[in-house]
């Protein structure tokens, strides 16, 4: 008799929700709004994250700069990545170069492309996709490829908004990519093993060996890794290959798609 | 010991901050600290990664690891409550 008519403390009288109920609410809402924003004004979600993702980027480097204080050591880093680039623009003009004089009358000039920022890219990316800051109104196409310095190829888009795009790794773990190794161009197919690497598979009798060079179709054979490590097991038929790629896509910049 | 309604939005929003600035890897722990004090926060930040970077194909695993981390923390909230642990 009494619980039927003992009063309710005055703080929980007029709620409509408890704490843990409100707290549900605003977190679903806060889905809502996002899955709102992400369908109807897709560009509108990029341009509210932009910000964001530059701010991140901005606080990488003056941690980075902070670390690494005296020129002496930056300066070797530099001359590295440039040394890296440098290096697959060099092996891409040979490609190039040996294929043109194989295949008469093939396109020697690129299409020029777009030039994208990268707005966000791995770890921070939690798949292997880089988030750029170009899309569908300055000609990005879904399947263009998108190249890293020196031309080298990294990966397709796969997701392109009114102005962003979202571009796939060829390293995208489980991602198989049609590719050929070495001077005589055996086929094989890259299966991606995440963070920039891939595997592949090949019978032994290819004659694959560490230092072979791993290229893809893009305007000819493209390099876009060398071959590292070949593992053998005497009672297999075929060896497995670790690609490295020459393009780190923890430190990538910006990119250019193709039309 | 209750954690004090600032805190907890404090730890949400850095979890939901972290999804831009740092490695997913420590994106998922705070996604934990985040389910820790709202567990429904840790399958909604999930599910914010997969609408910020899913690349179209392949598996949802943003939103399936923020179902894993909401379930967990809702486990190991239960059984503080409760004294077990």
């Amino acid at each position: 008799m009494n619980r039927l008519f003992s009063p309710r403390p005055p703080r929980y009288r007029n709620r409509i929700l408890s704490g843990g109920g409100a707290a549900a609410a605003a977190v679903a809402l806060l889905v809502l709004i996002v899955l709102a924003v992400r369908f109807a004004a897709p560009g509108l979600l990029a341009r509210l994250s932009s910000p964001l993702w530059n701010a991140g980027a901005r606080l990488t480097a003056s941690v980075g700069s902070i670390a690494g204080t005296r020129a002496s050591e930056a300066s070797p880093q530099e001359l590295a990545a440039e040394n890296t680039a440098l290096t697959a623009q060099n092996a891409a003009l040979t490609a190039k170069v040996a294929d043109l004089t194989a295949l008469l009358g093939t396109r020697t000039e690129p299409e020029k492309g777009i030039v994208a920022s990268v707005l966000a890219r791995p770890p921070v990316a939690p798949y292997d996709v880089l988030i750029i800051d170009q899309g569908t109104n300055a000609g990005v196409a879904l399947g263009a490829l998108a190249f890293g310095p020196g031309g080298t190829p990294v990966g397709t888009v796969g997701v392109a908004t009114s102005r962003e795009s979202r571009v796939a790794l060829f390293s995208t773990k489980g991602l198989q990519t049609n590719a050929w190794i070495g001077a005589s161009r055996i086929p094989v197919t890259l299966t991606g093993a995440g963070a920039g690497a891939f595997t592949a598979s090949l019978p032994r009798t290819a004659g694959v060996a560490p230092g072979d060079g791993v290229y893809v179709a893009a305007y000819g054979a493209v390099p876009i890794g060398t071959v590292v490590k070949v593992e053998s097991d005497p009672s297999s038929p075929s060896v497995n290959l670790d690609v490295r790629p020459y393009t780190n896509p923890f430190s990538l910049t910006w990119v250019t798609v193709s039309r | 010991m209750r954690i004090p309604l600032p805190l907890k939005a404090s730890i949400v929003l850095l979890a939901a901050l972290s999804l831009f600035w740092f490695p997913w890897t420590v994106s998922v722990g705070l996604l934990f600290c985040a389910g820790l004090a709202y567990p429904p926060a840790a399958l909604a930040l999930g599910v914010v990664a997969d609408i910020l970077y899913y690349p179209g194909h392949g598996f949802l695993a943003g939103s399936f690891t923020g179902l894993v981390l909401a379930l967990l923390a809702a486990l190991v909230r239960h059984f503080v409550k409760t004294r077990i642990m």
